[in-house]
C-alpha cells in the first residue's frame, strides 16, 4: 500500500474500530454484571436487617447492615475505578495495535524513508 | 516539502517508538497476590460462618487471621504505590485532548466527561484498587469485633464425651496422649470461657442499669452471646468484598491480556 496520509488515516480508521471494539464490548459486559450485583445486595441487606428485628437468631442488626451498606458504597468505587481503568486500558491497546499495524503496512516506505 | 518532512517524522516515530503505556504495566506479583488474597479471605470468612457462636469463631480467636489479610494487601498496596506516580486513576487534560482529538465522535462517554487534573495520570488505578480492598477488611474485622454476635453453642456435651472416652481409654490400660491434650486444651478453654462470660456479664449488667434499653432483649440475651461472623453477614460481606477483590482482578487481567 502506498505510504500516503489518505492509506494511513484509512488503516488507522479501520484498525480503531476493530481494537476499541474488542477492548469495549468487555467493559460493556462488566459493568452492568456489577451493577446488577450491587441492587440485589442492598435489596438482601434490607431484608436481613428485618428478619433480625422479627427473629434474632436469624438476619443481622441494623449495626451490622449499615457496616454493610457502607462495603457496598466501598464496591460501588472499586467498580467505577475499574470501569475508568478498564477505559484506558482499552484506548492503550488501541493506540498500540494501529501502530503496530501502520508499522506492518508501511515496512517498505518506512524502510525506504530511513 | 512539508507533507515529506511530516511523513518522515511521523516514520521515524514508528520505527522508533516503543508501545505506548497509559497505565502501570502489568505486574504478575499483584495479579498472583490478589488471587491469593480471595482464596485467603474467602476461606476465612466460610469458616467463621461455621464456627458462630463456638469460642474457634470469635474475634478475639481469629485476631490473627486479619493480621495476615491486612499484611498480604498492604505489601501488594506498597508494591502498587511505587509503580504509581501519585496521579491517581485519570488522564492528565493534555492527554485526554490529545485522545480525544483523534478518536473524535468514537470517544467513550466515560472519557470524555471524565474528571481530570494537571497532575493526574492513570498510573494509580491498581494502587486505588488495593486501597479500596483493605477499607472493605477493616470493615469485615469492625462487624466481627464490635457489631455481630451469635448465641453461644453449648459444647459441654463434647467435653464430656472426651472426658468419658479417656476415662475409659485409662481403664483399657491404653491412655491415649491426644485424646488428653484434647481434654486439657478443653478444660483450659472452658475456664477462659467462664472467666470472659463473667467479665461480660458484670459489664453489660452495668451498661445496662445506666442505660436500660440499650441492649435489645435486655442483658440476658446479651450474656450468652459472643462475638461471631454471622452466617447472613458471612454471605453478604464475602459478596461485597468479592466485588472490590474482582475489580482490582479484573483490571490486572486486562493488563495481562494486552501485553499478551
Amino acid at each position: 500500500m502506498e505510504f500516503n496520509k489518505s492509506n494511513v488515516l484509512k488503516t488507522i480508521k479501520i484498525e480503531a474500530i476493530g481494537a476499541f471494539g474488542d477492548g469495549w464490548s468487555q467493559i460493556k459486559q462488566f459493568a452492568p454484571a456489577e451493577f446488577e450485583k450491587m441492587a440485589i445486595q442492598l435489596v438482601t441487606i434490607s431484608k436481613n436487617v428485618a428478619l433480625y428485628k422479627i427473629d434474632r437468631s436469624t438476619g443481622y442488626s441494623v449495626a451490622t447492615g449499615k457496616a454493610l451498606l457502607r462495603m457496598q458504597r466501598t464496591a460501588m468505587e472499586s467498580v467505577f475505578v475499574a470501569i475508568s481503568a478498564l477505559v484506558i486500558v482499552t484506548i492503550q491497546n488501541a493506540i498500540n495495535a494501529i501502530f503496530r499495524v501502520l508499522k506492518a503496512t508501511f515496512a517498505t516506505a518506512l524502510r525506504a524513508v530511513l | 516539502m512539508r507533507k515529506t518532512v511530516l511523513l518522515v517524522i511521523f516514520s521515524a516515530y514508528l520505527t522508533a517508538c516503543t508501545a505506548v503505556q497509559l497505565v502501570s504495566p502489568y505486574d504478575e506479583v499483584i495479579y498472583n497476590g490478589v488471587t491469593e488474597y480471595k482464596d485467603l479471605l474467602n476461606r476465612h470468612v466460610k469458616d467463621m460462618a461455621d464456627l458462630g457462636g463456638t469460642v474457634k469463631g470469635t474475634y478475639e480467636a481469629n485476631k490473627l487471621k486479619y493480621n495476615e489479610l491486612e499484611t498480604l494487601i498492604e505489601s501488594l498496596i506498597d508494591r502498587a504505590t511505587m509503580q504509581s506516580t501519585g496521579g491517581g486513576c485519570s488522564l492528565s487534560p493534555a492527554l485526554s485532548e490529545k485522545i480525544q482529538s483523534y478518536l473524535r465522535d468514537k470517544t467513550p462517554g466515560e472519557l470524555a466527561n471524565a474528571p481530570t487534573s494537571e497532575n493526574a495520570n492513570p498510573y494509580g488505578c491498581t494502587e486505588r484498587l488495593l486501597v479500596l480492598v483493605k477499607v472493605q477488611l477493616t470493615t469485615l474485622e469492625q462487624i466481627h469485633r464490635d457489631f455481630d454476635k451469635c448465641a453461644i453453642v453449648d459444647d459441654s456435651i463434647l467435653i464430656v464425651e472426651t472426658s468419658e472416652s479417656v476415662d475409659e481409654a485409662a481403664q483399657d490400660g491404653e491412655p491415649d496422649i491426644g485424646s488428653l491434650i484434647d481434654s486439657a486444651v478443653d478444660d483450659i478453654i472452658g475456664t477462659l470461657k467462664e472467666t470472659i462470660r463473667m467479665a461480660v456479664t458484670e459489664k453489660i449488667e452495668a451498661a445496662y442499669t445506666l442505660n436500660p434499653g440499650t441492649v435489645p432483649g435486655g442483658p440476658e440475651a446479651a450474656v450468652n452471646e459472643i462475638s461471631c461472623l454471622r452466617v447472613a453477614t458471612a454471605r453478604d460481606a464475602l459478596n461485597i468484598s468479592n466485588q472490590s477483590i474482582d475489580a482490582a482482578w479484573f483490571v490486572e487481567n486486562a493488563k495481562k491480556n494486552s501485553g499478551e
